[in-house]
């Protein structure tokens, strides 16, 4: 008797171990993929200076748009200060992408300025990490999913009952739907 | 009025699962196959204990008696040592008279353990050591080079292998390309935080961005779920029988002397602090040799090193035992991983695979590309050179690739893997991020492959016990014969005993 009572108390105990495990690793993982938003932000961040520098002198008529995209980004990255995935940083940010998205097609209507090689590949590596961004989030929002639902689930809601809901990034209220797969991964799906 | 025919039948709904249900469902799927194939694991071992436990005790009743000749051995631990001896001759006696007493019990034992004990650690020391070497091993006969991100084409595929990276939250892979028109891709690697892509040139080529992000998505997801630990767990254990087969080769055959002794110089250089990688990938080469059925014809004849007597009266009866042992210790390897192993293997890789399609479409959110992509590799020529040894690490692999019966690898012996490869592309089709928690519904190809499977697993029990009873009863009998003639002979030349 004092076997199975040891055996049922072995079980439990190791069954109470894994679900406060699980619990701490959920808040690790969401905290992780928060600042992994930020890290591909910041990706984006650095690259559209060159990008700037590469096309200012070529497109001066599009004078605007570039003054745009670079008011946007320093906004971008003082609100980025804030914290991914807050109203100010991701209305900064959306509004960074818009204007990228502006900018984009206005380089294809300069050939030459299109078969460069090193602008080519600076439009392939901001495409990227607007995917990469993409993916982060869809990332965050899997993340908050299972730490939202372990909350509701027992043993593990115990250990969580001290840790708050998981906000879920959704598109900032008056931005555009993106109809593109690729750089929609994070949008609200309708 | 519009004839029924022209307004058609309307569309059936489609029954979609979520791929996090069918996630769930494909674990617990893996789980029970890895519970199957545990004990079939534990079954395969035996017979191969009984073979080389006999060939671990004589030597250590010889040194025993050598011992004790030169009084260097205290009577206790002689009385001791030489018990399973007496054990071993009087039981043999015993069950020829036809009686029975309790020690014959110990017998099974006494031949199982020091055979599970030594593949349980040389499985141990492999699995400590030598995963990543045996990654490095088959990723160098797969060849290919690193992308070069200066190439547009690279770039991109390191730019997508990237994003799927953050979508997974695990560490970008190396990214490799190998030059070849064959349409396929595979992650070969000790684990998902060290682990290389190889994409062939003919992907590139003919999938879109889209397709390529999904395949590569399949591999990652693989390689998170832990496939790729799996894999090379099993590779080491089949290493550690590789082992044992070549030290039952090592007094006859000059190969198993130069596999053992590279093996050996891995170890000591691993201990010294100075493991040489390429070293370890051909100490990893020579084990997995260890167990093909072909290594065992290069063992004879032996080199006439030797005079004619001696051959005659020595030689032939020593290697004629180490040959035929050497022998039904492959057809057991062959005939454990055709039977035992490779189904339930097979089995559980197939729970795998559909694991990682729902995992990749998690993290793309597009299985219909996926779906898509598989579709235009099996159009097209799937099949990569060097690549069948690790054939299901791919992200498919061609119907069409014969598997070759002399071969006794593992990658060998899954028959059943490649069932129902439309399946796959069915349930892609049936995966979505809507929340409809429909359970999905085995049609009947389903159920009749799960028969199948059934009816299989019953034919090769039925099969295999008898012959386990055959190895068993021929292990044993070798056992007898050889230290009853080294205990008389002792007893005849030295009288001790």
């Amino acid at each position: 008797m004092w076997i199975a009572i040891s055996g049922g108390l072995s079980t439990l105990s190791l069954v109470i171990v894994a679900a406060f495990n699980r619990a701490q690793r959920l808040v690790h993982n969401l905290a992780n993929a928060r600042h992994q938003i930020e890290v591909q932000l910041m990706r984006r961040h650095e690259l559209i200076p060159n990008l700037v520098s590469l096309v200012q002198g070529a497109m001066e008529q599009e004078r605007a748009v570039i003054d745009e995209i670079v008011q946007a980004r320093v906004q971008a990255v003082s609100a980025l200060s804030a914290g991914a995935g807050s109203p100010e940083s991701d209305r900064a940010e959306d509004k960074l992408t818009s204007a990228l998205r502006a900018l984009m097609p206005m380089i294809e209507a300069y050939p030459h300025l299109s078969s460069l090689e090193n602008i080519a590949s600076l439009q392939e590596e901001i495409a990227s990490t607007e995917n990469r961004i993409a993916f982060a989030r869809q990332h965050y929002n899997d993340t908050a999913a299972a730490l939202n639902l372990a909350k509701d689930q027992f043993p593990a809601s115990f250990f969580l009952r001290n840790a708050e809901r998981a906000e879920y990034w959704q598109v900032p209220e008056g931005a555009d739907i993106v109809p593109s797969a690729r750089l929609a991964v994070g949008a609200r799906v309708a | 009025m519009m004839h029924r025919a022209a307004i058609g039948r309307p569309p059936r709904a489609l029954r979609r699962e979520h791929f996090l249900d069918a996630q769930r469902r494909h674990r617990r799927a893996s789980w029970w196959a890895v519970i199957a194939g545990v004990p079939s694991l534990l079954v395969a071992a035996l017979p191969l204990s009984i073979i080389v436990a006999p060939l671990l005790l004589v030597p250590v009743i010889i040194a025993g008696l050598a011992l004790r000749a030169a009084h260097l051995l205290p009577e206790a631990a002689a009385q001791w040592l030489f018990e399973p001896a007496h054990l071993l001759t009087d039981a043999f006696f015993l069950v020829a008279r036809g009686e029975h007493h309790g020690e014959l019990i110990a017998w099974p034992l006494l031949l199982m353990v020091p055979g599970c004990i030594v593949l349980l650690v040389g499985w141990a020391v492999l699995l400590l050591g030598y995963r990543k070497a045996w990654s490095n091993a088959f990723l160098n006969e797969l060849g290919g080079r690193p992308a070069d991100p200066a190439q547009r084409e690279h770039r991109m595929l390191l730019n997508l292998v990237e994003e799927l990276a953050v979508s997974a939250a695990i560490p970008p892979p190396r990214v490799m390309i190998k030059e070849d028109s064959s349409c396929n891709a595979v992650a070969v690697g000790s684990g998902h935080e060290d682990f290389a892509i190889v994409v062939t040139s003919g992907l590139i080529e003919r999938l879109s961005r889209d397709e390529i992000q999904a395949i590569v998505a399949q591999l990652v997801a693989s390689a998170g779920n832990g496939d790729l630990r799996i894999a090379s767990t099993l590779f080491m254990m089949f290493s550690a029988w590789g082992l044992a087969g070549l030290l039952i080769d090592w007094p006859m055959s000059p190969d198993a002397r130069s596999g053992l002794a590279e093996f050996g110089h891995s170890i000591w250089n691993r201990l010294r602090g100075r493991a040489d990688e390429d070293l370890d990938k051909a100490a990893i080469r020579a084990l997995l040799v260890g167990t093909e059925i072909e290594a065992i014809t290069a063992q004879i004849p032996l080199e006439p090193r030797y005079g004619m007597l001696r051959e005659i009266f020595l030689e032939t009866p020593v290697q004629a035992f180490v040959g035929w042992t050497g022998l039904t210790y492959r057809v057991a390897i062959a005939l454990m991983t055709s039977q035992l192993v490779g189904p339930r293997f097979a089995r559980h890789w197939r729970s795998r695979r559909l694991l990682a399609d729902a995992a990749a479409a998690q993290l793309t959110r597009q299985p219909q590309c996926l779906a898509a992509a598989l579709g235009k590799m099996r159009a097209a020529n799937m099949v990569v050179p060097d690549g069948h040894k690790v054939f299901f690490l791919f992200a498919d692999w061609s119907l069409r690739e014969k598997i070759d019966a002399a071969h006794t690898d593992i990658a060998n012996q899954m028959p059943g893997l490649l069932d129902g490869a439309d399946e796959r592309q069915t349930r892609l089709q049936r995966l979505g991020s809507n929340h409809e928690f429909e359970r999905q519904v085995r049609d009947w190809a389903w159920f009749r492959n799960q028969l199948r499977w059934k009816m299989k697993s019953i034919a090769a029990v039925a099969f295999l016990l008898p012959f386990l009873g055959f190895m068993t009863a021929l292990g044993l009998a070798m056992t007898g014969g050889l230290v009853l003639l080294v205990w008389v002979a002792a007893q005849r030349l030295f009288g001790i005993g």
